[in-house]
């Protein structure tokens, strides 16, 4: 008999990576179940989807729940707004969760405190933390030192509310493991995606990028934790030896950060290029365009970077930081950095052996890309999704 | 070259800001943005501003904020890389901003540059950098009454800079967020932010070429029991702030309380006793900037809790017992424990003794031997007058003047009597007053406690009825999945066996006609 699954997660036009995530994911996941969308209150923009699958508001899922008798809820939880209806029904209806991150302060911070809801937020840390968490929190309200959401990620009410987390690292397995030991717990890799990538020439062309220029690029959304001024200084140091460099930030900066000073600061002005938000087919031309990314992360919420398996699945040398997920990828697919005492110099120093070594570049991007493809596939993200959840069920009772 | 925004916080002071103002915009190196933030004047200093500098940026507050608050509406309105702060009682030199400028790029270590600050004479030194000595707190200037003669021109790291007049960069404010406003209305907010500068990274420097003039038109004068209050509370603060309860307990408070022991004014002694008592009730309600390192401080448990209330209130006992016990270091006055309330001539010191002194020297009337200063005759004049008095009046005056001087005798010890006796009686009112404020004390600590205690409690049960609908939930889920299943299954039986009827009808209809045609 065909399993029947309840899929909760936000779809285009939300601006959630976990949007474009679900949309590439549930063709595949479709091979091997009956499911029914539920979302929020918006109309799906992408036509493939809504002519393919049922598509309902999460409040009629009491109702459609009694009637097709669903076998399992699947929820794919992040830490951002666009999640509070998953994040409510699955305490209502508990079932698998796909733990995007493991960090979900900021939300529910959000969901709580964002709204005046003060007593959410104490009950929140409470349940996560007990006395020390409400005393954390009272002491914040009363003007005291903010809770360190890193230190503090509140993600254990979702993850007792689950039958089973789906994670897409061993980092973030084991994470839970620690906290909640004896968690039903597996691993899914996040899988690649990729339209057709344009050659590196076509894409400068099109990008009015100039064919003599060394690249250096960083993708997604810009915050602190991308370590962005570090990268700055870094590159300041690096275009001195390379008067033909540019740097590109490929995404929208996130409210209130701005780098528009220290870029100043530094002297780049003209050198250092922010897209803003761009849609997947330009991403992806900027990612063909680029001669090295430097996608960093610290500190971090124990999340996967779509971009980097992206980078990565393109063919292009990636510099990551040595922290979490990107820790666990192989030492020969990209370049890592600590987060720790000559971060900076250690980042120059990458930058100034890629840019000597065009066949460094070259091997780099083509060990990664093979990786990618091999462990990163639609189809065993798909299989692995099922897999866990028939474990799951053959476990009930 | 960096770009250089000037910030002057205006407060009344409508006589200085005018030359203040000038002096800022007669720069070699000119501000990118002067921005002046008034604290709810009512000299007109506002009007000023926008009548003689329209190309100042002028912000009104409504209500006066203090020096951190009003500065700090100030740096949240500042565009350039450098933002200069400035009372408005100082006069700039006309290269103040390229040299400060210049230091800020000498070194991108530099967080926070203070000035040269000279008196109003241009040749005493007020300020050549501050230091902030442990384990007190106590605040110190370098060459403070010196005259300049060239001895702090050497540009150095030091402790802190004054807020009088200084450069901070703004990648600080990023770092470390911006003054403390609870160092309301003022005191110790420089101190606290150069302090947390450091902490981060930054250095705080002096440099002795950026020069200042300083008319110090403080608002609170330098002696009066308000300035006491004001800079100890925040002196007490910025110790809170930094210091465990083992600093607190072996290194401050043997020292506060021999310093204690030294001779002092009354203000101070009173404005002290008011500072320990207001830290001592409103420290656990004492909002903290974010800045601090949170290892350093104190974790706020109970043991902490009550270790600083008891040093507070020792060092609060010392001064009111020294006050019973062996006296100020001032004569005794009337106006113990009352001073607030009373107004300003009651509440000078000497006001009782020099009434009594003024009532003593002059209560006894006494005949006065009679002149004149006519030339010539002046002499007879006063003789024959004195004939006059001592045949005549002198036996009828002579007894008015006995009566009088018994009166005024009575009186004299009365006034003192009386004068004495409502000193003791204020002495015994304010040690009640202080008993109570004390028993007051442990009554909200133990309040406090309790309901501490209660929350904790509820706390606890709350999250256990979390804990406790959560698995609730998890279980209901399984046995919903599970019952799901088995409905999935019924119904695939259901179908099956709807198809096994369905393909026994015929069967069975056949087998009926064979029946019939047998029976017929």
């Amino acid at each position: 008999m065909t399993m029947r699954i309840a899929y909760f997660s936000p779809l285009n036009p939300m601006p959630s990576g976990i949007s474009d995530y679900s949309e590439e994911l549930l063709p595949y996941l479709a091979r091997h179940a009956q499911i029914d969308l539920f979302i929020d209150d918006y109309e799906p923009s992408n036509r493939e989807i809504v002519d393919s699958f049922s598509i309902f508001h999460h409040q009629e899922f009491e109702r459609l729940a009694r009637e097709r008798r669903y076998d399992m809820c699947l929820y794919q939880m992040g830490n951002s707004p666009y999640h509070e209806y998953i994040y409510r029904q699955s305490l209502r209806h508990p079932g698998v969760t796909v733990l995007h991150d493991y960090v979900l302060h900021h939300f529910l911070e959000f969901i709580t405190v964002g709204r005046g809801d003060l007593i959410g937020y104490i009950r929140e840390m409470g349940y996560a933390y007990g006395l020390e968490g409400t005393g954390l929190a009272r002491r914040m309200f009363a003007g005291g030192e903010r809770v360190q959401r890193y230190q503090y990620p509140l993600c254990e009410r979702v993850v007792d509310s689950s039958l089973g987390l789906i994670v897409h690292s061993d980092y973030v397995a084991r994470l839970l493991d620690e906290i909640r030991p004896g968690t039903k717990v597996t691993k899914v890799n996040q899988h690649l995606s990729l339209r057709k990538v344009p050659s590196s020439a076509t894409a400068r062309a099109s990008l009015g990028l100039g064919g003599d220029q060394f690249v250096v690029a960083s993708f997604g959304l810009i915050a602190p934790g991308k370590r962005i001024d570090l990268i700055l200084r870094a590159f300041a140091r690096f275009k001195k030896k390379h008067p033909n460099a540019i740097y590109l930030l490929v995404g929208a900066l996130v409210p209130p950060y701005q780098i528009e000073d220290g870029v100043h600061e530094l002297g780049l002005d003209g050198r250092v290029k922010v897209t803003g938000h761009v849609d997947m087919d330009t991403f992806q031309a900027y990612m063909a365009a680029c001669d090295v990314a430097i996608n960093l992360r610290f500190p971090t919420a124990g999340e996967t970077s779509a971009s980097v398996i992206r980078l990565m699945g393109t063919g292009k040398p990636v510099i990551v930081s040595n922290v979490g997920w990107y820790a666990e990828l192989p030492d020969d697919c990209c370049l890592k950095v600590d987060p720790a005492e000559r971060e900076e110099e250690t980042l120059l120093a990458y930058m100034e052996f890629l840019a000597a070594n065009e066949g460094a570049r070259q091997e780099l991007g083509t060990t990664a890309r093979a990786y990618i493809e091999k462990n990163h596939s639609l189809v065993g993200s798909a299989q692995g999704y099922i897999a866990f959840i028939r474990d799951i069920l053959s476990n009930l009772a | 070259m960096n770009r250089i925004s000037v910030v002057v916080l205006s407060y009344n002071g409508k006589g200085y800001l005018e030359d203040c103002l000038r002096s800022v915009l007669a720069q070699s190196h000119p501000p990118y943005q002067l921005i002046v933030v008034d604290n709810a004047s009512s000299d007109g200093s506002p009007e000023l501003v926008r009548e003689r500098f329209p190309q100042a940026e002028l912000i009104r507050n409504h209500r006066n904020l203090g020096y951190a608050g009003g500065m700090n509406v100030g740096l949240r309105e500042a565009r350039g890389e450098l933002i200069a702060l400035l009372n408005q009682d100082t006069v700039v030199q006309e290269n103040l901003l390229a040299e400060l400028t210049r230091a800020f790029e000498m070194d991108v270590k530099i967080g926070i540059a203070g000035c040269k600050i000279l008196l109003a004479d241009g040749v005493t030194i007020q300020h050549a950098g501050g230091i902030i000595r442990y384990p007190q707190a106590l605040p110190d200037h370098y060459g403070y009454g010196q005259l300049d003669e060239g001895q702090y021109d050497q540009m150095r790291e030091v402790d802190y800079v004054t807020g009088a007049a200084l450069a901070v960069r703004k990648a600080v404010l990023k770092d470390v967020g911006y003054f403390d406003e609870a160092f309301f209305p003022a005191y110790y907010e420089d101190a606290d932010f150069c302090f947390r500068a450091r902490e981060a990274g930054y250095k705080i420097v002096y440099v002795p070429r950026a020069v200042v003039l300083h008319h110090e038109s403080s608002t609170l004068g330098r002696d009066s029991y308000n300035y006491h209050r004001a800079m100890h509370r925040n002196r007490l603060r910025f110790i809170l702030k930094r210091y465990n309860l083992r600093q607190l307990q072996e290194d401050f408070y043997p020292a506060e309380k021999e310093w204690l022991r030294a001779p002092r004014s009354e203000n101070e002694r009173q404005g002290l006793r008011r500072a320990y008592l207001e830290t001592l009730l409103l420290w656990p309600s004492m909002p903290w900037a974010k800045a601090e390192k949170e290892e350093e401080r104190m974790a706020d448990t109970d043991e902490e809790r009550l270790g600083v209330r008891e040093i507070l209130g020792a060092l609060h006992r010392s001064l009111l017992e020294g006050d019973h016990q062996h006296g100020s270091a001032e004569p005794p006055t009337l106006h113990k424990g009352v001073q607030e309330a009373k107004t300003d001539d009651l509440l000078q010191p000497s006001f009782g003794s020099q009434l009594v002194e003024g009532l003593a020297s002059k209560w006894h009337a006494q005949e006065r031997p009679f002149v004149s200063h006519k030339p010539l005759i002046g002499p007879l004049i006063a003789f024959i007058r004195e004939m006059w008095n001592s045949v005549s009046t002198k036996w009828f005056v002579r007894a008015i003047l006995q009566q009088q001087n018994e009166f005024n005798e009575a009186l004299v010890r009365a006034v003192s009597r009386s004068l004495d006796e409502l000193d003791i009686r204020i002495g015994a009112l304010d040690t009640r007053v202080s008993r109570s404020l004390d028993e007051l004390d442990i009554r909200i600590g133990a309040l406090d406690t309790r309901v501490s205690r209660s929350l904790d409690e509820l706390d606890i049960r709350i999250c256990d009825n979390d804990r406790d609908s959560t698995a609730l939930a998890v279980e209901i889920a399984k046995v919903g999945y599970r019952l799901n299943r088995i409905e999935n299954q019924l119904a695939a039986l259901g179908e099956r066996l709807a198809g096994i009827e369905q393909a026994l009808k015929p069967r069975g209809s056949a087998s009926n006609e064979s029946n019939r045609i047998e029976s017929s």
